[in-house]
């Protein structure tokens, strides 16, 4: 199974992982890593690299989940992106639910294909649906 | 050209950055000095694919960079100035690109640093670049993102401490 990688800003992916499971239950095989304003790169690098390792299972590769193109989580992560790990920036509710309930058998690049059209789908303004409805 | 603000920051464009400073001195304009990432092409593409399309974004070896200020290629902009290190920050300077105020922004931890707010962390070289680059009239302070409180750079030291 492709293993998950939360990486986000302060505790954004801890209570991301958190309310995912709350809605779906327990997801194995994923780890949270917070990025805080008082850690060094390279101590961040190191927590991303254990936490890649430790959800690696055979060679179905990791996906890399992080809140915002531009940002340091994005940035440290980008520099693991290989054959076996895959970036996705602008995580939401919505995609993390998504990739744990889809990932089985799916290959790594695929997924993450799928996950992106998905996530820019997934924002939805109801008034929207409101004067569609109405028209 | 004006110069809106030069900061050092060891993560170079980030999300503070972008996100809070970009739009608190209105630049137009990121230019980063920095000889390691001009070198790696990955770090370099994504750092300029970060940047909003509407502005322009320089990232380049720092001798690169100050041929950059000295022509007349940065016309009108408004300028934000990144280093990543007290000394990258100093060569910049000695070799004639004359910033008047300086922002310390993340310095993060390393061997042989001292802690001296939650994001700087000093050694004494870093010192002494920062007290030869105050010498030469540049204006130190430290404020992490524009929400925090502006410090002169010495207040962080605690007294009988290098500096």
């Amino acid at each position: 199974m492709i293993g998950i990688v939360v990486v986000t800003h302060a505790r954004l992916a801890q209570e991301l992982l958190n309310t995912a499971e709350m809605i779906i239950g327990p997801i194995p095989s994923a780890r949270a890593v917070s990025i805080d304003r008082g850690l060094s790169l390279e101590v961040a690098k190191a927590e991303l690299r254990q936490a890649i390792e430790e959800v690696s299972q055979s060679d179905s590769g990791v996906i890399i989940l992080t809140d915002m193109f531009g940002g340091t989580p994005t940035n440290i992560s980008v520099e693991f992106l290989s054959d076996q790990v895959e970036v996705l920036a602008g995580i939401s509710l919505p995609l993390l639910l998504k990739c744990a309930n889809s990932r089985a058998g799916l290959e790594l690049a695929g997924l993450a294909a799928m996950l992106k059209e998905y996530a820019r789908n997934a924002i939805i303004r109801p008034a929207e649906l409101l004067s569609a409805k109405k028209s | 050209m004006s110069i809106v603000l030069t900061r050092i920051d060891n993560r170079l464009i980030h999300g503070q950055v972008l996100e809070s400073w970009v739009p608190y001195v209105h630049a137009n304009c990121i230019v980063v000095a920095n000889d390691s990432v001009a070198e790696a092409p990955l770090k370099k593409m994504m750092m300029e694919a970060s940047v909003p399309s509407r502005m322009r974004v320089e990232i380049d070896r720092i001798e690169r960079i100050i041929e950059l200020f000295t022509s007349s290629s940065l016309d009108g902009m408004k300028v934000l100035l990144l280093f990543a290190s007290t000394a990258d920050a100093l060569r910049a300077h000695q070799a004639g690109l004359h910033y008047r105020h300086l922002n310390l922004g993340n310095l993060h931890a390393g061997a042989g640093k001292t802690r001296l707010s939650c994001t700087i962390f000093l050694d004494p070289e870093d010192l002494s670049d920062l007290e030869e680059l105050e010498d030469a009239g540049v204006d130190i302070t430290a404020r992490c993102i524009p929400a925090d409180a502006e410090r002169p750079w010495r207040k962080l030291i605690p007294k009988g401490r290098g500096a």
